[in-house]
């Protein structure tokens, strides 16, 4: 474990020879899994942040037969001022949310709705680091090709380890996983470490695919920006002007 | 004890077949191209791959019932609100009145409620009883029928692009390059969800890897063409397959009319 948060270390700090080894070991990919675990779990950390008010919230039904007790209550009460003018209508308002706390009450789900939600909300946090794992590869899919296109080397298995880890800043990604105050100092903060994460992700992507791919920094960069320009520039663009010229066109015909 | 001796060697040397295979399915996940030897070693690769599959299917299939079962224990029970709602809708007066001025009106009313509460299931993940028990079923079916498609599309195009290989050498590959199936393993966490675009880009690097490994001749180029063309194949042909299949019953609806 120490060492897995050494190498994490020293990959943040691009450090040439961890690149290097996470290239060669037959567990790169092992690691990147582990690495997403991690960062996954930080960077989702917020999401856990509501359980606690979960469990204090009281349930629907719970609520219904709160008013119907209420209801009694004050209807009792009243009572003693003006006699039992109110006694039949109340007793009827509290028998229907009585009853309208039963039917809820069945509604809810076999474990209660209280430990459901914990339970649930957990597997959601438990899902970040696989939501940030699909993310990741379908993003890293592309620089693959582009890269193997401009002729870098390197095994998939050492070029999949290398480049997944560019996720290793995401653990800054924490802090905004919280529900902050919009226009607070906190949601400043979690912005401008999200734009760090960003970039820092950026440089250990071209370090990782310069060491994986067998090509010189300038040529990783080059990889990384002709990926932008032709996946999330060129492409949509084509894809967009086409759509919306045939959609033009179904126009025209209509009209 | 020499004999004691003996067997425990003999098991240590010959670990069970579902120890091995899953060894090989995790060595693919990691995307070690180790993984795809033994298969493609084996005398009988279909075979061995059909076993290494089902078993894959299977567990993972129960695991996900499993999973399943926790998600109805931790969700509203859909089908109670489904049938109060409904009661209360079909005893309400302004229903009553409705279906006597329009008949037609309730068995429309009717179709469109079962089919709100069928999409309204689909929507949170509420899984029926069936869902639960036919899982592993379902989930064996699709994939074994996802093998022998690609399967066939990939031995096709590989060899015709200049792969060489043992006959249904591929189709042993292949098997073992489902390994991302291991990931569903998850699923039994109620909330968890294992993203499906996880499952097929990893199954596109693995099935990729199996092209290499199956077929070493191939360029890099060759070896992606031939993963690219196997996937769009099997897509073209389910597309084929649904179209075939509108127009069929179309036909027999109106001569039967």
């Amino acid at each position: 474990m120490t060492d897995f948060f050494r190498t994490y270390g020293r990959l943040l700090m691009l450090d040439g020879d961890s690149f290097e080894g996470l290239r060669q070991s037959q567990d790169g990919v092992l690691f990147a899994f582990k690495l997403f675990v991690m960062v996954g779990l930080i960077a989702g950390i917020g999401t856990l942040s509501g359980t606690r008010e979960l469990l204090q919230t009281p349930t629907v039904a719970e609520r219904a037969y709160q008013v119907a007790e209420e209801i009694s209550t004050w209807s009792s009460e009243l009572e003693g001022f003006i006699g039992s003018v109110v006694a039949v209508p109340a007793q009827s308002v509290t028998q229907w949310f009585t009853e309208l706390g039963t039917t809820l009450e069945s509604f809810e789900p076999p474990l209660g709705v209280q430990t459901s939600r914990v339970i649930r909300s957990i597997g959601e946090w438990l899902t970040t680091p696989l939501t940030l794992l699909a993310a990741w590869i379908t993003a890293i899919l592309p620089v693959l090709l582009v890269a193997k296109l401009m002729g870098a080397g390197g095994s998939l298995r050492a070029l999949v380890a290398v480049l997944l880890v560019s996720a290793a800043p995401q653990v800054l990604n924490g802090l905004g996983s919280f529900p902050l105050p919009e226009a607070s100092g906190w949601s400043a903060a979690a912005g401008a470490l999200e734009f760090v994460a960003i970039f820092w992700g950026l440089a250990i992507l071209v370090k990782g695919l310069s060491v994986a791919g067998e090509v010189d920094q300038r040529k990783a960069v080059t990889i990384v920006v002709v990926t932008a320009l032709v996946f999330y520039v060129l492409i949509p663009s084509i894809v967009l002007t086409v759509g919306g010229l045939k959609l033009w066109g179904l126009i025209q015909l209509l009209g | 004890m020499a004999q004691v001796t003996e067997t425990t060697s003999s098991q240590h040397a010959k670990p069970g077949f579902l120890r091995t295979s899953f060894r090989q399915f995790w060595q693919a996940l990691l995307l070690q191209s180790e993984a795809y030897q033994p298969i493609l070693q084996s005398e009988r690769p279909v075979r061995q791959g059909f076993r290494m599959l089902t078993a894959l299917y299977l567990i993972t299939g129960l695991i996900t019932s499993l999973g399943l079962i926790f998600h109805y224990l931790t969700l509203p029970k859909v089908d109670v609100i489904q049938s109060q709602v409904g009661e209360l809708i079909l005893s309400s007066g302004l229903y009553q009145q409705w279906t006597v001025e329009q008949p037609a009106l309730a068995a429309v009313v009717n179709l469109g409620y079962r089919l709100f509460w069928l999409l309204a299931g689909i929507r949170i993940g509420y899984p029926s009883r069936l869902d639960i028990f036919l899982t592993p079923l379902s989930l064996w079916a699709m994939g074994l029928f996802n093998w022998v498609t690609f399967a066939i599309f990939g031995e096709l195009i590989g060899r015709k692009l200049g792969g060489q290989a043992r006959r249904r050498a591929f189709w042993g590959a292949l098997a073992v390059a489902n390994a991302p199936q291991l990931l569903t393993l998850l699923n039994i966490i109620p909330g968890l969800v294992v993203p499906s675009s996880l499952l097929w880009s990893w199954t596109l690097l693995t099935s990729y890897q199996a092209v290499r490994v199956t077929y070493p001749q191939l360029t890099w180029r060759r070896s992606l063409s031939t993963t690219l063309a196997m996937y769009a194949l099997h897509y073209f042909f389910i597309f084929l397959s649904i179209v075939l299949g509108v127009l069929l019953g179309v036909l027999v609806y109106s001569l039967v009319l």
